[in-house]
């Protein structure tokens, strides 16, 4: 799907022209370890809750940003982050989206979906930002393939037991 | 949420069409009446509402559906030990009035409720206002099935016990084990299972393998015939297998995860042939999908003469109806998360494409993996999780999976396995879960998960101290079945016996319901054949080897006439395994377990089935 003119100009992209850190939010980056996650948002968030290995945690004064989500791979390094906007905050700008006409979108008015995906270093990483034309609900970044290693394991084991 | 719930629209559907009638048109005559704990006589009201009534959601006050309001005066310690029973009756046993009754208004939960069905005289539920307290409650009586020759008489009054729904006659079930032949269904861990009411197959999936079962009853017990039905599809790889059969058009679904896209085939005959879809609906990496489907949720009359908005987003969100391939009647729904959230994708044409995925609740809401969708007779969607803020939770959609409420399970404790979900014909929701202690439980809703009753350990006749596993299926609306794995042995029994070595014996049970919940008849379905011996680890891909042969979940479903199918997998097979678990002294840890996967169908051979409309005609082996 092409962007439309309508999106072109919809206030959250603002944030995403230019450089950017594509491998940050809030900041935390991919691969870090479970402890650095902890020191950094110990500082500004408090620590709600964890479910397999996903580590929610709600920002104590952030006009803005609600929570972040960080899920963590096997050996405790992040796979994806995610970011969720206060509803009556500002507009999230999802900097890992990068470069707008590399932008892909999907869905329909008032459940759009965007994404860019990009290599670096033999490595893919995918950007994703949800919301309407005027706001978005939340902002992720993930290596491609790091949320399915636990599978990737499974299966292994799915056929290591059958033997 | 877009819509609001069903006792609201009643509400709704009240005050708008107060303005055309009077309101005493709507009620029961009298329309309410006041009881006292010190209460002798009964309090009497009739009705004669007319119609054809699937539950509460379709059926219009006044004139298919009747209110009293019932006023339980004095405070709740004046009913300590005290119950108001309330009864609807009628003379013809093919009529049917149902009763729900609702607290504060009609808006209100449902507290209590009764939908036993045809044949029968009466329907009757009761309230404990020393629990749920005193003031207002709303009788809704809602014709079923009944003409204009038809009516019914109410009655409320105090009693030291509860009113007993009638039950029909009960015949405690029996079940058989199907094993496929050796070489075939070995490699089957979490299998899932659908029922082809239209051929009578029984379809099943587990890893990488697709089988059809099919039963010749021309003999007593039925001979089982089993048949690979392997797609290339989705027979390549495996990261989560699924199965869903529509039973209403026969269409069977697999779906297995594939890196970071989802790959799905169909079958329009039970296996023979396979058909491509897109495979989900969710853009970027997948985990732990589901795949179910049901009616469409449709816009009644009155919901569209009162907020056309809702309806033209349900009829938006219908079936297709210019495709190419046919019209496909029901909605198919795709569920799974990613990055923290998790999505549900409907498909309109049948399974073939479907849209870009809804949020349903992020990790905040409730924990990342969910149970299995399954879909009411009215197009509402469930979701089971078995960790929502505190306890088990329901994920609910009434606009054909467009926006989601999250409904805790109240009295519930998140436990380990995910829950199941069963939907009765009328809307009645049974939830199955694991509780924190282990103990499988049952509870029911009659609003959507607003609120709950009927809080059931169904283990207890056996003593079972641990549960895993938990499905549910239903068929009329006061009836279901809730299969699970359980161990009379306490301890850590779904850990990963690190901190201790867990001992025990696993056997498949079922329990089965025909008086919406109230009451469960446990029976274990796999007896002298133990499932698994020791640990059963729900702790994903932490587990260490050996105790996670049975992978996450099992499944259950029921043919047309109301038997129960459920499927598992079962790790203790070779004739060393069933020996040492049939010995009370020996230990029955994972180095006396085998650690197979051999998937194994329990099929009811006899006893009352889910079904009502059969009990003249008895199951046969």
């Amino acid at each position: 799907m092409q962007l439309s003119a309508a999106i072109l100009t919809m206030g959250m992209l603002a944030g995403i022209q230019g450089d950017r850190d594509a491998t940050q939010l809030q900041g935390i980056r991919l691969e870090m370890t479970k402890d650095q996650v902890h020191k950094v948002l110990g500082q500004v968030a408090d620590y709600k809750l964890q479910d397999e290995n996903q580590e929610v945690w709600v920002f104590r004064s952030d006009p803005n940003i609600r929570s972040i989500i960080v899920g963590f791979a096997p050996d405790n390094r992040v796979r994806y982050i995610t970011e969720i906007a206060k509803p009556d905050g500002r507009p999230l700008s999802c900097r890992p989206l990068g470069n707008i006409k590399n932008v892909q979108v999907a869905g329909t008015a008032g459940n759009y979906v965007f994404t860019h995906s990009w290599k670096e270093h033999h490595e893919e990483f995918v950007a994703t930002a949800r919301g309407t034309t005027k706001r978005l609900a939340s902002c992720s970044v993930k290596k491609a393939g790091a949320g399915i290693e636990n599978e990737e394991e499974e299966e292994r084991q799915r056929h290591g037991v059958a033997k | 949420m877009m819509f609001q719930r069903e006792g609201v629209s009643h509400g709704l559907a009240v005050v708008a069409l107060s303005l055309f009638f009077p309101l005493a048109g709507f009620a029961a005559t009298p329309a309410s009446g006041s009881i006292q704990a010190t209460s002798t006589a009964p309090i009497t009201w009739s009705g004669s509402p007319v119609g054809t009534n699937n539950g509460e959601s379709t059926c219009v006050d006044g004139t298919t559906c009747d209110v009293f309001t019932l006023t339980i005066a004095g405070s709740p310690n004046d009913y300590i030990n005290k119950f108001v029973n309330v009864s609807v009756s009628w003379a013809v046993a093919v009529d049917e009035y149902d009763l729900y009754i609702h607290q504060g208004s009609i808006t209100g939960p449902v507290i209590a409720s009764s939908t036993v069905g045809t044949p029968g005289t009466s329907n009757a539920a009761s309230v404990s206002p020393n629990v749920t307290g005193t003031g207002v409650y709303v009788m809704h009586i809602v014709a079923s099935s009944a003409t204009a020759a038809s009516s019914y008489q109410g009655s409320a009054v105090v009693g030291t016990s509860p009113a007993n729904p009638p039950q029909a006659t009960f015949r405690a079930p029996s079940y058989q084990n199907l094993k496929p032949p050796t070489g075939v269904g070995e490699n089957s861990g979490e299998p899932s299972i659908g029922a082809n009411w239209n051929t009578g197959s029984i379809m099943s999936t587990a890893v990488l393998d697709t089988l059809q079962l099919t039963l010749d009853t021309s003999t007593s017990p039925a001979t089982p015939t089993w048949t690979v039905r392997d797609n290339t599809i989705t027979s390549t790889t495996s990261l989560d297998p699924i199965l869903y059969t529509d039973h209403v058009t026969g269409r069977t679904f697999v779906s297995q995860l594939a890196g970071t896209t989802s790959l799905m085939a169909y079958t329009d005959n039970d296996g023979i042939t396979w058909n491509p879809t897109q495979g989900g609906g969710i853009a970027s990496g997948v985990d732990h999908q589901t795949v179910g489907g049901g009616p469409f949720r449709e816009c009644t009359a009155l919901q569209a003469q009162l907020n056309p908005e809702p309806c033209a987003i349900l009829t938006a969100r219908g079936p297709i109806t210019n495709n190419p391939l046919g019209v496909y009647p029901n909605a198919v729904y795709y569920a799974s998360q990613d990055i923290g959230l998790a999505q549900m994708a409907l498909s309109q044409d049948g399974g073939i494409t479907f849209e870009v995925a809804h949020p349903m609740y992020t990790l905040e809401q409730c924990g990342g993996l969910h149970g299995h969708v399954k879909v009411g007779a009215d197009g509402t969607v469930f979701v089971p999780n078995k960790s929502c803020s505190g306890s088990q939770g329901l994920v609910v959609s009434q606009d054909n999976g467009l926006t989601f409420t999250v409904q805790a399970v109240t009295g519930s404790t998140p436990g380990s396995s995910d829950p199941s979900v069963g939907v009765g014909a009328k809307g009645r929701v049974y939830f199955g879960y694991t509780d924190g202690s282990g103990h499988p439980k049952i509870e029911v809703s009659d609003d959507n998960g607003v609120s709950w009753h009927y809080n059931q350990d169904v283990g207890v006749p056996f003593g079972i101290q641990n549960s895993a596993f938990p499905e549910v299926v239903a068929g009329d609306n006061d009836r279901a079945a809730f299969f699970f794995l359980g161990t009379p042995q306490s301890g850590p029994a779904t850990g990963d016996d690190t901190t201790g070595i867990f001992s025990g014996v696993w056997h498949g049970y079922i329990a089965t319901t025909i008086n919406g919940g109230k009451n469960w008849k446990t029976v274990d379905a796999s007896p002298n054949d133990p499932v698994q011996l020791g640990v059963v680890c729900t702790f994903g891909t932490t587990c260490p080897a050996g105790t996670r042969n049975l992978l996450d979940f099992n499944d259950i479903t029921t043919d047309k006439y109301g038997r129960v199918y459920a499927v598992y997998t079962d790790g203790c097979v070779s004739a060393d395994c069933i020996t040492t678990g049939n010995s009370s002294t020996a230990p029955h840890t994972k180095a006396q377990n085998d650690g197979a996967t051999k998937q194994t169908v329990i099929r009811q051979a006899t006893g009352t089935s889910l079904f009502s409309r059969y009990d003249s005609t008895p199951l046969k082996p």
